[in-house]
């Protein structure tokens, strides 16, 4: 299990990068992570929402309301030129972090 | 049957309950809670379980609000209002809030309950911060771990400090354990710079002392400051008075050492002294200077030498193990076991040993002249006693109000409770204010202590600081102390009423029984406990006042007493002192005689020289003062046979003795005037040193000694050689007192020019010696006095709510016709009670420990029942006046008001 330090710094950047593939709803979102972490980032669903909200307010992505064929209010959101510049940012660092870690981790053996 | 719209709708109202949820918010939950819905509808789950699935896949509404909120505040917290404070229980400042409005409403029991718990915290906080300064005497040296004391018994004498000169290097070079050794001893010297002369207090150490201890220098450099035996460091006071606020350092000062003016040059200015230290001096000069001091080299054995200092020695691994204690004794066998098998004494009774000089303070061993005096642990554990009950007192007291008050809020926490209170809350309620009250009485605690501490400091003789309070250790205690009294005081309204059930309060049928056990038992220990100081201050009293009247067995009005500072060694000045006094005073209308003496009188201490006679194997000790032929008359001490010493006799100055009625009794003579000591006792001293003495005169027994101390067997001797004269003491005329002193004055110009004069009234002396117990008067009567206060405080609560419980009951009984006796009677009976069982418990207590401190005294007054009746007399006549102040009121009370009360 991924801490809960480290889940709320790879937040933004997990989010924007799903946002940068194109306009999505919060339940997909969610999907899409639990997805690709295969559940090793325990976020409870609900918790998401109110990052979208603070990274809407931060100008990083922004929302609109539509309804889905089911008849259901959905908010879709979108990654904004500002967002686009964070996760680049946020790129330039993890990357920086996960060479640093590889080249200290080296000699240990790997999972296989 | 689940209806899904339903479950949605209550959901969704869950959600809204809270503010930070927006309607745009609520929206989006709901569509993801569906969506996840139709996910597990999907994977085959019924309606039911496919929505609690999603619903707890969503997450705790409270959690994502929260989060929400952070979002959109801007508090630095990020907390929400509907979370609580971390740390804090909920609704902690409502419960405050309550709490000071209760201080408010009812300002008498508030400030009776906070200042009662305020002056016994105060009182504690003194108490231990005193015990402390006890148990951290001599820490304060670094190595303080590795420091020990040479310790040396010989033959029968009990084991005392004092070491010879060549000890600490014989020890040093035999013991590898043994790191350093320093030599430390001190005695008054004149000390002298320009025509200022003052008596010094000065200390002789080896310049490894500034190694060994934690004496660091504020000016001048530790590892020379004693390496050439004319240096001198000098404490800040002594720079002070000689050099006021010059430089000293490289300056000379002259100090009179055995009759001769030695110049030393200032090498250093010591930092101030703590002043828990054993180790004191106001100046310091090289060890070597005692060759001068004794007119002595030192050279001959360490067996022979004088022993009259203290040898510290620094260990390397701090321990003294049953290997070093049996080296010491082959040590002591090697060195010392000739002699004493020459004076048939057994090397085994014998011993050389240390002691760690952290115990010294509280330890055993006395005697050390170059050490403070050691200090009584009993001394310590009484005050803490006394404090711990008297804290108890205030505790009792607090609990007690406590108590009683809380019964007359039943109808608050029923209605509390009927408002949705839990048991919870409402145990959390009173504690939380009962905790809210002590911390008030804990800072006014500190407030009363740091007021009250420059009294404390003169009872006890300590120097502490408000600083000394606020020490970890002592805060932890106190704080934990606070916490436990407020926990004891609250916990019990809390559990008992959180119990009741709140339809039966407000129906008036819960009640709780007339009777408060608890409270009555309180104030009977309220009053054993005030009973028992009063006795104790009535005791003290009586038994001051006894020795204040003794009959002593001499005058000592108008005696005025000069010392010679001739001390027991060196040039005879005291003799010529004393001899130039009487012809100066001889003839002068002011003094009516002039005597010397080699002691005072009695200053708390036995000041004779102590020697022992050995009378059918007993050793039996004698004590020894060496007096003038007019010291009978000065003193007004009759002489019940024989004569008195004459310049007539010349063998008056070499072996004629008085010895006083003690003497006689306990050597069992029957015709004492005319014997020889060697026709009824042996001296154990070696050949050439014995008493060779004729006893001349028998005088009537005088208190020469404490009155703690039985009157002993007692030899005046005239002779040169066995003592020196110390003090010149002068009788005055009642009128001629102010003209005698400025007699003495001018007569020691001429005398000792170079040494300052100092008088003392022997009664101010005799009034002094006493002054530790006057002290403990005066801290058992003050206990008295707050146990007596708080005992009425507690009384007088529980009276008033005793009668509020009972309004209803005087009012039907005034109504059906019952006096005001009889309504009187009916309340206060009950507080007698108490208070005879109070009585009970306090009087075979008191007796015990006062007839033990009665012990000390071989003059007692006697533990009478008068002393017992009267303090009984006291509490019950305080009781009743506190009790009547409330029931006399309950008593006259108009019975249709009271019937007409609630």
């Amino acid at each position: 299990m991924i801490s809960k330090a480290l889940t709320a710094a790879s937040t933004k950047p997990i989010i924007l990068t799903i946002l940068k593939e194109g306009e999505d709803y919060g339940y997909n979102i969610i999907q899409r992570v639990k997805d690709l972490s295969k559940g090793s980032l325990e976020w409870s669903d609900g918790m998401l929402y109110p990052v979208l909200q603070r990274m809407e307010k931060e100008g990083l992505i922004v929302s609109r309301w539509n309804i889905s064929k089911e008849g259901r209010h959905r908010k879709y959101y979108k990654i904004t030129e500002e967002g686009r510049k964070e996760l680049e940012t946020e790129m330039n660092q993890w990357g920086d972090i996960i060479g640093a870690l590889s080249k200290l981790w080296k000699p240990l053996p790997t999972a296989e | 049957m689940f209806d899904l719209k339903r479950a949605i709708q209550e959901w969704k109202r869950g959600l809204r309950r809270i503010e930070s949820f927006e309607d745009g918010y609520i929206i989006e939950l709901e569509s993801h809670l569906l969506d996840e819905f139709d996910v597990q509808k999907r994977s085959g789950l019924s309606d039911e379980e496919a929505f609690a699935k999603a619903a707890a896949l969503v997450g705790r509404p409270e959690s994502i609000a929260s989060d929400y909120f952070k979002t959109n505040t801007r508090s630095l917290s990020g907390r929400p209002p509907w979370e609580s404070r971390r740390f804090l229980p909920a609704l902690f400042w409502n419960y405050s809030k309550i709490a000071f409005r209760k201080l408010r409403r009812q300002k008498v029991y508030s400030f009776i309950n906070i200042a009662g718990l305020a002056v016994g915290l105060a009182f504690f906080l003194l108490v231990i911060s005193y015990v402390r300064d006890e148990l951290l005497f001599d820490r304060f040296h670094a190595g303080s771990d590795r420091i020990f004391q040479v310790l040396i018994k010989i033959g029968p004498f009990a084991a005392g400090t004092s070491t010879s000169p060549p000890m600490a290097e014989a020890l040093t070079s035999e013991f590898p354990e043994i790191r350093r050794s320093v030599r430390f001893w001190r005695m008054d010297h004149a000390v002298g710079r320009g025509d200022k002369i003052l008596m010094q207090d000065v200390g002789y150490a080896d310049q490894t002392l500034f190694d060994v201890f934690s004496f660091p220098l504020e000016k001048g450099n530790e590892a020379q400051a004693l390496n050439s035996p004319d240096k001198v460091v000098l404490g800040r006071e002594a720079v002070l008075r000689f050099f006021g606020n010059q430089d000293p350092l490289g300056q000379i000062i002259s100090i009179n050492i055995n009759e001769k003016k030695k110049d030393f040059q200032v090498s250093g200015v010591l930092k101030d002294i703590p002043r828990n230290s054993s180790l004191r001096f106001e100046l310091l000069i090289p060890f070597d200077n005692v060759k001068l001091t004794f007119d002595m080299a030192f050279e001959d054995s360490l067996v022979t030498a004088p022993m009259f200092h203290a040898t510290f020695l620094e260990l390397h691994d701090g321990r003294e193990d049953k290997a070093l204690k049996e080296k010491f004794q082959a040590f002591l066998d090697r060195h010392y076991g000739d002699d004493l098998r020459k004076y048939k004494l057994d090397p085994k009774d014998s011993m050389i040993g240390l002691q760690k000089f952290t115990e010294y303070h509280l330890g055993d061993v006395r005697g050390s002249a170059a050490l403070e005096p050691s200090s009584r642990p009993a001394n310590s554990l009484i005050l803490a006693g006394i404090a711990l009950l008297t804290l108890l007192l205030a505790c009792f007291n607090y609990m007690n109000l406590s108590i009683g008050q809380s019964l007359c809020r039943i109808k608050e926490v029923g209605v509390r409770k009927t408002s949705g209170a839990s048991r919870i809350h409402i145990i959390r309620q009173f504690l939380t204010e009962s905790l809210v009250l002590s911390l008030l009485a804990l800072a006014l605690g500190f407030l009363l202590a740091a007021m009250f501490l420059p009294r404390f400091n003169t009872f006890t003789g300590r120097s502490l600081s408000i600083s000394f309070f606020l020490q970890g250790p002592n805060i932890l205690l106190i704080v934990v102390l606070t916490l436990f009294v407020s926990l004891a005081a609250g916990s019990y309204p809390a559990l008992v009423l959180s119990r009741l059930n709140p339809t039966q309060i407000l129906r008036n049928k819960a009640g709780l029984g007339g009777t408060n056990i608890l409270g009555r038992i309180l104030v009977v220990f309220q009053f054993g406990i005030s009973i028992f100081f009063v006795i104790g201050t009535l005791v003290m009293i009586g038994q001051l006042r006894l020795i204040e009247t003794q009959d002593l067995g001499y005058d000592p009005k108008n005696v005025i007493m000069v010392p010679t500072y001739s001390f027991w060694f060196g040039a005879d000045s005291g003799e010529k002192t004393l001899e130039i006094f009487k012809n100066e005073l001889r003839s002068r209308p002011q003094i009516l005689s002039v005597s010397g003496a080699s002691g005072t009188l009695n200053a708390g201490w036995n000041p004779s020289w102590i020697a022992p006679l050995i009378k059918d194997g007993e050793e039996i000790r004698i004590s020894l003062f060496r007096v003038d032929p007019d010291f009978l008359r000065t003193m007004g001490i009759v002489l019940v046979q024989g004569r008195n010493f004459s310049p007539d006799y010349p063998t008056d100055r070499t072996e004629s003795v008085l010895v006083n009625e003690a003497f006689v009794l306990r050597f069992g003579l029957r015709d004492p005037v005319g014997k020889r000591f060697s026709d009824f006792a042996q001296d154990p001293r070696p050949p050439g040193s014995e008493f060779k003495a004729v006893i001349i005169g028998v005088v009537k027994d005088y208190r020469f000694a404490s009155l703690r101390e039985e009157i002993g067997p007692l030899v005046l001797s005239c002779n040169a050689n066995e003592e020196r004269f110390l003090y010149v003491l002068a009788k005055a005329t009642p009128e001629g007192v102010p003209g005698a002193i400025s007699l003495l004055r001018s007569t020691w110009a001429k005398v000792q020019p170079d040494k300052p004069f100092h008088y003392y009234f022997l009664e101010d002396i005799l009034a002094g010696q006493y002054e530790r117990e006057r002290n403990w008067g005066n801290i058992v009567g003050f206990s008295a006095g707050f146990a007596v206060f708080i005992a009425c405080i507690g009384l007088f609560g529980l009276t008033s709510l005793t009668i509020a419980r009972r309004t209803k009951e005087i009012g039907i009984r005034k109504v059906l016709g019952s006096s005001i006796g009889g309504i009187l009677a009916l309340v206060n009976r009950d507080f007698f009670i108490s208070i005879a069982a109070a009585n009970v418990i306090a009087w075979p207590a008191a007796y015990f420990v006062m007839g033990g401190w009665l012990r000390n005294f071989t003059v007692r007054t006697s533990l009478g029942a008068g002393t017992f009746l009267l303090a009984a007399f006291l509490a019950v006549a305080v009781a009743f006046l506190t009790v009547s102040f409330k029931s006399v009121k309950a008593a006259l009370d108009d019975p249709v008001e009271s019937l007409r009360y609630e």
